[in-house]
């Protein structure tokens, strides 16, 4: 699974993109606990940060597949 | 509707060109330039640095349309976002509306720009 990170999710993991590993779905909770796992400096921004998987927002408790793209959005402030 | 989307480095032209000829029933271009001020909070800055996931940004902005398109018909939308570094004074974004009458063009352009800064995953860092 490629996890892409912006703005400030960037700047808390030092890093663009990251391949996290997993050969079954998870849960946003399973995916969340080892990001944070691998980025402690993520952990303040969870709360505000939201997920994108394939460029669309999540809505709901879907779960991310393997093969997945999943952006770590951070509030947007374009314009 | 005529769109255009454009995210690039380069700073915005006043005046913008447009590809898309104007229609002849065209009767109304609403224009919006967003610029970099001076302050951001309290702080004094000099310029503030822009950053899109762009192939997601142009997604998310056709949505907006799509559904803005249906409650205000317009003829044409550009649209233009700078990235990169933005020295205060000089503009972030250009939204320019053609529509046959204004009232959907200044509509469109509200709420366009609202829904925007709450979607559209584009950054300003200081």
């Amino acid at each position: 699974m490629k996890v892409l990170f912006f703005a400030q999710s960037r700047q808390a993991t030092g890093c663009v993109d990251y391949t996290l590993k997993t050969d079954r779905p998870l849960s946003q909770a399973e995916f969340w606990a080892s990001l944070l796992d691998s980025f402690p400096n993520l952990t303040a921004h969870q709360k505000s940060a939201r997920l994108a998987r394939n460029e669309n927002y999540l809505l709901g408790d879907e779960l991310l597949q393997p093969g997945d793209e999943i952006a770590v959005i951070p509030p947007v402030s374009g314009g | 509707m005529q769109i255009e989307i454009i995210l690039t480095h380069e700073p915005i032209a006043h005046p913008q060109t447009w590809s898309v000829p104007s229609s002849p029933e065209t009767g109304s271009l609403v224009e919006f330039y967003g610029i970099v001020r001076e302050t951001e909070g309290i702080e004094k800055i000099p310029a503030l640095h822009y950053e899109a996931y762009a192939s997601m940004a142009e997604k998310v902005i056709r949505e907006k349309i799509a559904l803005l398109e249906m409650k205000y018909p317009c003829q044409a939308i550009r649209i233009v976002h700078r990235l990169g570094l933005i020295p205060k004074g000089e503009s972030a974004i250009y939204v320019g509306l053609q529509s046959k009458h204004r009232r959907e063009g200044f509509l469109f352009l509200q709420e366009f720009m609202e829904e925007f800064k709450k979607d559209v995953p584009i950054w300003k860092l200081t």
